[in-house]
């Protein structure tokens, strides 16, 4: 009776071998990064052309005085981390990688899965230079070697920032030389003098707030997670556990997500908040379309230092206001880091480029070069007159505001990289605008994504 | 017996639903489902679904292989204030038709409209001015055949292409078939099956009514089927002749089918090449405009003027007038400029083409592709999305240095994102005359990162826009904008089973596919499969008629038994062994 089966297998072998000859179809490697003798950098573009030539200039030193050959690439952050990652999982990654945002999405997850060069032989030489937290900040555990060290370099830090027009407030009557600290009142400032701007522009396209909507900005996740300080919201504790199930910690992230979000469904943002990248916040507030903003770093004061008008009578920088229980705001902060990957055929060139760039008198070129952006995390460079220049009306006040602070919770968990790298507030926040979810079930689903993520980490 | 396995039913049951499969009218869905399958790299498993391989389209006399007088293939929609060579094209069929236009510009203006609704007058066409695929069709008469590899391999087997994939060589989203649904995906393989379930059901209710009846009237020497047991091979041809033209056909569809894949692999790949090359020229060209443009000693004056808000307003009015007049003219030399503006060292915008920008903020990087003169060769173009206009955007910059070489300011020039995606979708004509090189159905597009969860066309049609809103994606477009390159069978970005060649062009910083529908590609594998199935079921049935004539004659020379239902059956067994002796 078998033999009679025949007829019915033989079209089924034809279709597996017809399968079988499509899939040998098949995707090739990576085309463009080869067995390059250079040493390959990839850096994140600065905002500014003075940023960018300050690190490129800095490699350019140290490949000549060394005469080895540097190729530095720079990539918009949305794309350095999209291709420094699909680049490690081919294999392929670069020698140096640096980005803003990378530290706090994919740095520790890296350095977890054992794909970031120990950099600990570049850092104790100086470790004196730098402050704990940064140095805390950069020392991962390294799942597949089962240590603790440093995997990472630190170059700078950055913390969340309020900036205003003072020209706009004026339009609208607001006298800007008593902004309130009580943390509604502060909001209410900048909600109620909308329609007056308006109505003396006659510029509709105004809104009070530039804070991002979108899950494709990093800034919302950043700027989200000062709201969560402000409301006193601890997700993890000291050890690095999750705080989850703590209903005073639900009720926080609730809080948290409708006071951020009413501002948008109010009529207070711009309405393509939702989809604003990183850089669209700058944009809209540059454009003077929004009457403040908060950003994640200072760039939008440092794009502007040379127009001495805007940047020391028209734009203004202002602390964040107290937290809703009367407490003074402190603030988040991020280190940033350069990072030498693992799989890197150059390691000791790289760690030499390094050895350069935190040497503190080129490392305050770059930074002051990238017009205060980002924060040193050298004591002894805040000496320096950049961050001492009293008529600068923005550095002052972000030097007050890195007089408190705590770091990522990266730092505390590495796990929580991927709640950054999953943009779970950044969906929580869109969900809650674009769909019109409430707060409670943003939270829930949150809360529910945040336990499975750590759930895989353990 | 009865207990066994009654795999010759079975056969015969499965071999009857598959030809009524085969005839039915949704036939076509099958194969389009198949492709989608094989497209998903999944096995779809029902051997009668697979078995089924015929097209049931009829031949369209436009498209036969007859028809060499194939045109140059039409091209995408045009409209009032669209330039490029497909414009050019359009003015050349209109003048060669005898409408009134004294140029071939390839600018899309006032004349080439009124040319244009006259045509569409004359045709009995809308008249709307826009120049859509019902008036190049009726512009330009003739599509060209199937890709020349396939043909070639398969001589005459190319008969028809189905019209249903397009007239156009531009396909748009959502132009192509209609996608069979999941629902369609499993009544397919069902069919069959349930057809010879049924018949194989209604088979065993027969046996049981008729042993019931035995038992009533018990009768145990009466043969089951004298026909049968006489000369079974003969009630059996049928369906074995079925059975062999529905094998054979697939086996062959699926041979023929594997070996296009290869050719058309190649020649997506060669389109690749070419678009690839038209990419990088078409950017060093607006770099190099750019450059041009920063330092031309005719507008840098002006510039400075505007930049260091000297002189009177007067004298920074006539500046700004002068900076317009030449912006103008240099859009019309060269179009993959869209706009131009002059932007402060903070990124303050102070002279724009589009005047509502003055006063606005461009960032002077990162979203903004900076360069200077030195790194002209080095520049990887930034997609990105402006939140100012919600515009897709490539900005090229360039510092506009002062005598000293002091940057005094900024030129950023927003490139004509329509005018690469309408040369990079330019059907590939070899030679004056040729038919479009990738077929009806092939088209090679541009893909790009423009924000950190969103791969967008690179275009600006408003069609896509709306349709692909929340961005694009397919194994093709994902694998590229991941730095990979390679070649497969998969669905497109609107879920259509293409050929792909894709690549990451990590020069301009986007992705590049060429691709074609596989039911192009496939279709003389579908043709040939098909004859074989008809002369396989013709065959069949001529065969069965003679041999169904011949038992006829053979049993017209048996004596005729008497109708007594209890000697009945015995006399006709002893007739049928006289017969046999």
């Amino acid at each position: 009776m078998r033999r009679n089966l025949l007829p019915l297998a033989l079209p089924v072998l034809v279709s597996f071998s017809g399968l079988t000859a499509c899939n040998q179809l098949s995707a090739g490697g990576d085309p463009t990064t080869g067995a390059d003798s250079a040493l390959e950098i990839w850096w994140s573009e600065g905002y500014y052309p003075e940023e960018t030539e300050a690190i490129r200039q800095a490699v350019d030193d140290w490949s000549a005085e060394n005469n080895i050959e540097a190729n530095l690439v720079f990539y918009s952050e949305k794309d350095l981390i999209q291709q420094s990652q699909s680049a490690i999982e081919a294999g392929n990654p670069p020698d140096v990688l640096y980005g803003y945002s990378i530290a706090f999405d994919v740095i520790p997850l890296l350095a977890w899965q054992g794909k970031l060069a120990d950099v600990s032989d570049v850092i104790e030489p100086i470790q004196d230079l730098y402050t704990p937290e940064a140095l805390e900040s950069v020392n991962y555990q390294n799942n597949q070697a089962g240590n603790r060290s440093f995997y990472a370099v630190p170059l700078s830090q950055q913390t969340t920032h309020i900036h205003y027009w003072k020209p706009l407030l004026a339009d609208a009557g607001v006298d800007d030389s008593s902004i309130p600290m009580v943390w509604d009142n502060f909001w209410q400032v900048w909600t109620q003098a909308q329609a007056g701007v308006r109505q003396k522009t006659g510029n509709d396209s105004i809104y009070a707030v530039g804070l991002p909507m979108s899950v494709a900005a990093t800034d919302t996740t950043y700027l989200f997670e000062q709201f969560l300080e402000a409301y006193d919201v601890e997700l993890l504790d000291s050890n690095g556990q999750l705080r989850l199930d703590d209903p005073g910690v639900r009720e926080g992230i609730i809080r948290a997500l409708a006071d951020y979000t009413n501002f948008y469904r109010s009529g207070y943002v711009p309405e393509n908040a939702i989809d604003w990248g990183d850089p669209d916040n700058n944009v809209t507030f540059l454009s003077r379309l929004t009457l403040m903003t908060a950003n994640a770093t200072m760039s939008i004061p440092g794009s502007q230092r040379q127009d001495e008008v805007t940047y020391k009578e028209q734009m203004a920088t202002v602390l964040w206001p107290n937290k809703p229980s009367g407490e003074p705001m402190r603030y988040v902060t991020s280190t940033k880091q350069v990072v030498v990957l693992e799989d890197s055929d150059q390691p000791e060139q790289a760690k030499d480029l390094i050895r350069y760039l935190t040497q503190p008198d080129v490392l305050a070129s770059y930074i002051e070069g990238a017009q205060g952006r980002f924060f040193p995390v050298m004591p002894d460079l805040l000496e320096r007159p950049f961050w001492t220049d009293e008529s600068d009306p923005h550095v002052l006040v972000a030097s007050q505001q890195f007089e408190l602070t705590r770091p990522l919770y990266t730092v505390l968990n590495p796990a929580y990289s991927q709640v950054q790298a999953n943009n779970v507030w950044g969906k929580a926040v869109h969900d809650i605008v674009t769909q019109n979810l409430p707060p409670e079930e943003a939270a829930d689903t949150a809360i529910a994504d945040i336990k499975r993520i750590f759930a895989e980490w353990n | 017996m009865g207990h066994s396995f009654p795999v010759h039913r079975i056969l015969k049951t499965v071999g009857l639903t598959l030809t009524l499969a085969s005839c039915w009218g949704g036939s076509s869905w099958v194969q389009d489902g198949l492709n989608r399958a094989i497209a998903a790299e999944i096995s779809p498993v029902p051997v009668a679904a697979s078995l089924v391989t015929q097209a049931n389209r009829p031949p369209s006399d436009r498209n036969r292989q007859g028809d060499q007088n194939a045109q140059i293939t039409p091209t995408p929609i045009l409209t009032l204030g669209q330039r490029g060579e497909a414009v050019e094209r359009l003015q050349q069929q209109l003048q060669i038709q005898g409408y009134d236009l004294d140029t071939v510009d390839g600018i899309f203006g006032p004349a080439t409209l009124t040319a244009v609704e006259a045509f569409q007058e004359d045709q009995n066409l809308d008249v709307d001015g826009i120049v859509g695929a019902k008036t190049w069709q009726q512009l330009v008469p003739g599509q060209p055949l199937s890709l020349p590899s396939t043909t070639a391999l398969f001589g005459q087997a190319v008969v028809w292409i189905p019209t249903s994939f397009g007239q156009q060589p531009l396909l748009l989203p959502g132009q192509d078939t209609n996608p069979p649904s999941a629902l369609w995906l499993l009544l397919m393989p069902a069919v069959p099956l349930l057809g010879g379930g049924y018949f194989y059901l209604k088979q065993r209710v027969r046996e049981l009514i008729k042993a019931r009846s035995q038992s009533v009237t018990p009768n145990p020497k009466v043969p089951e089927s004298n026909d049968a047991k006489s000369v079974p091979w003969i009630s059996y041809f049928p369906l074995a002749g079925l059975l062999v033209a529905s094998v054979v056909s697939f086996g062959v569809y699926v041979t023929v089918r594997t070996s296009l894949i290869g050719p058309s692999v190649e020649q997506l790949g060669r389109a690749a090449d070419l678009k690839q090359s038209e990419l990088t020229t078409w950017f060093d060209r607006q770099t190099n405009a750019v450059l041009d443009t920063a330092v031309d000693p005719a507008l840098l004056p002006d510039l400075k003027i505007l930049l260091q808000q000297a002189g009177s307003s007067d004298v920074q009015a006539t500046a700004y007038s002068a900076i317009s007049q030449y912006v103008a003219e240099l859009q019309t030399k060269a179009p993959g400029q869209q706009d131009i503006a002059l932007l402060t060292n903070g990124g303050i915008v102070v002279f724009s083409a589009d005047d509502r920008r003055v006063g606005q903020y461009q960032p002077l990087q990162n979203t903004t592709t900076y360069f200077t003169a030195d790194q002209v060769d080095r520049v990887e173009p930034n997609l990105y999305v402006s939140p100012l206009t919600n515009e897709l955007l490539i900005t090229l910059a360039t510092p506009v240095v002062d005598e000293t070489g002091q940057r005094i300011g900024v030129l950023a020039v927003d490139l004509n994102l329509t005018d690469l995606d309408e040369r990079i979708r330019q059907p590939i004509n070899l030679s004056e005359g040729d038919r479009n090189y990738l077929g009806d159905t092939g088209e090679t597009y541009l893909v790009g990162r423009s924000s950190l969860i969103k791969s967008e066309f690179v275009s600006k049609r408003q069609d896509i826009d709306v349709q692909f809103q929340t961005g694009v994606s397919s194994r093709g477009i994902d694998n590229a904008i991941n730095r990979q390159e390679g070649e497969g069978l998969y669905l497109n970005y609107a879920k259509t089973p293409v050929i792909g060649v894709y690549r990451w062009v990590g020069d301009q910083n986007l992705a590049l596919l060429a691709e074609i529908n596989q039911a192009e590609v496939f279709n003389p594998a579908r043709q040939l499969a098909k004859a074989i199935f008809f002369g396989g079921v013709a065959f069949t049935g001529l065969g069965s008629l003679l041999l169904w004539g011949i038992r006829r004659r053979a049993q017209n020379r048996l004596p005729i038994p008497q109708l007594n239902p209890e000697t009945n059956n015995r006399g006709l067994s002893e007739s049928l062994k006289q017969s046999d002796r």
